[in-house]
């Protein structure tokens, strides 16, 4: 059986400026395949709520029809298609509504694929597949709107297990706060074990909003599945 | 419940970077004075600020006669006191981009989840020392070349050249100083927009990007085509 958690919250920053929550999140689940995905819309943009809601729709609605064996470079070429005509049909301009990407991409025997534009962190209990750029500064970012090169993006596949049993997918605003990636990723999916994903979403939102780092402004988004989950 | 124990309760820095000239000839015409009451301001401010979305750190490296560490990347409002800098010997500006390299490749000391770092070099003479390699590798190493580097030239015999190729923000070329006020003046405008900088939306984002100007190019392999 398979589980999903997934919630978003948004940032003190956010909130003082009265805009709204720039992160997005969703996903799908059918008989054979699933999807969990988290973009976050880039700050200063005017249009960064839109563009990452747009990505979420547009990545869902081309997953959901393409070939699970598909080459990663021509899906991501149709959803960031998808995602520039939506927003062409609104009259928002790409550079305005700028957004990371995190998806990972699955079947119910447990091996799935990700692609990754931008910051934030993938990960499962035991492997972190997001790019390490130690040299790299937690501002500098880019995303759907100022990438155009498959270069820029992480791919890759991988499989759950018993032994490591869930992949998580999360924003900046919480990465880049959180120590341990593959740790908490644990931690989260044991404590989800027994839990109902409601239970589970409301100690997140709880833990977000009282987030112990200091001056912390993000939103703060993840995505989870949990495989052969009881509850 | 234990998930907050992964969470980092030190919060995300902001660097300032001070490498400051204080060879002998600072002394003269009240320069060292309106440096030290200036950076003394600077960090009152920063220490001040409200609504910052990033704690402002500070370090201040000086070059006079030799070059030393004069306060270690310090959060500012932990600065009780910054001791007064001293105006004295030659411009060894090399062995200052030595410890500058040092200490912006510490990650230890400047980890990734800090913010993009602000360099600020400042000088009103040319260096006496063999400083080219130094430089070159400060300014050209990887974390050096991601920071916002500002550079201020003080007086008549300033080395623009250096302070020029040091500067690496086209929306704020070369500050020339003619007097000890413009030290004070251009301190000011560093505040402010460090201040600026730690409360904004995006503190994680610190140019503004304009995708319009971004040359066309012939696409390459890598390259989508997507027409946007």
């Amino acid at each position: 059986m398979l589980k999903l958690i997934k919630t978003s919250v948004i940032g003190p920053g956010h909130l003082s400026d009265n805009l709204p929550n720039q992160d997005a999140i969703g996903h799908f689940i059918s008989n054979e395949y699933w999807a969990i995905v988290v973009c976050d819309g880039m700050g200063s943009r005017i249009h960064a709520d839109i563009g990452s809601i747009i990505a979420i729709q547009s990545i869902k609605a081309v997953l959901k029809k393409s070939d699970f064996d598909a080459p990663s470079k021509t899906v991501i070429a149709e959803f960031y298609q998808h995602w520039l005509n939506t927003l062409k049909q609104r009259a928002i301009k790409p550079n305005d509504a700028v957004t990371t990407v995190l998806i990972a991409w699955g079947d119910h025997q447990g091996h799935f694929r990700f692609f990754q534009l931008g910051d934030g962190v993938i990960c499962t209990t035991k492997t972190n597949y997001t790019k390490t750029l130690i040299d790299e500064f937690s501002n500098l970012t880019t995303g759907l709107g100022l990438s155009k090169q498959y270069g820029d993006w992480t791919v890759g596949h991988g499989a759950l297990s018993a032994q490591d049993n869930a992949i998580l997918l999360m924003t900046d605003g919480i990465s880049e706060d959180i120590t341990e990636h593959c740790d908490f990723t644990e931690a989260l999916a044991t404590y989800s074990s027994n839990r109902s994903p409601r239970r589970v979403k409301k100690h997140l939102k709880d833990m977000f909003v009282s987030w112990p780092t200091p001056f912390h402004t993000d939103d703060k988004s993840l995505a989870m599945v949990i495989l052969n989950d009881k509850k | 419940m234990t998930l907050k124990k992964f969470v980092a309760n030190k919060p995300r820095a902001l660097p300032v970077i001070i490498l400051a000239d204080t060879s002998g000839s600072m002394s003269i015409d009240g320069k060292i004075n309106s440096l030290n009451q200036s950076l003394k301001d600077m960090i009152k401010s920063f220490a001040q600020e409200a609504r910052s979305r990033a704690e402002i750190n500070v370090a201040v490296i000086t070059f006079g006669g030799q070059a030393e560490v004069h306060l270690n990347l310090t959060p500012a409002h932990q600065i009780e006191q910054l001791e007064e800098l001293q105006a004295t010997g030659g411009t060894p500006l090399g062995q200052a981009c030595l410890l500058a390299k040092e200490l912006i490749e510490n990650k230890e000391i400047l980890p990734s989840r800090s913010y993009r770092p602000v360099i600020i070099l400042l000088s009103d003479g040319h260096p006496t020392d063999n400083y080219s390699l130094a430089f070159n590798e400060l300014i050209n190493s990887d974390r050096a070349k991601k920071a916002t580097r500002l550079a201020l030239s003080i007086g008549a015999d300033a080395d623009d050249s250096v302070l020029g190729d040091f500067n690496n923000d086209i929306e704020a070329p070369l500050f020339y100083a003619k007097n000890a006020s413009d030290i004070h003046r251009f301190f000011r405008a560093v505040t402010m927009s460090v201040s600026n900088h730690s409360k904004s939306q995006a503190p994680n984002e610190p140019m503004k990007l304009d995708f319009a100007e971004v040359a066309e190019g012939e696409l390459v392999e890598d390259d989508f085509d997507l027409d946007f």
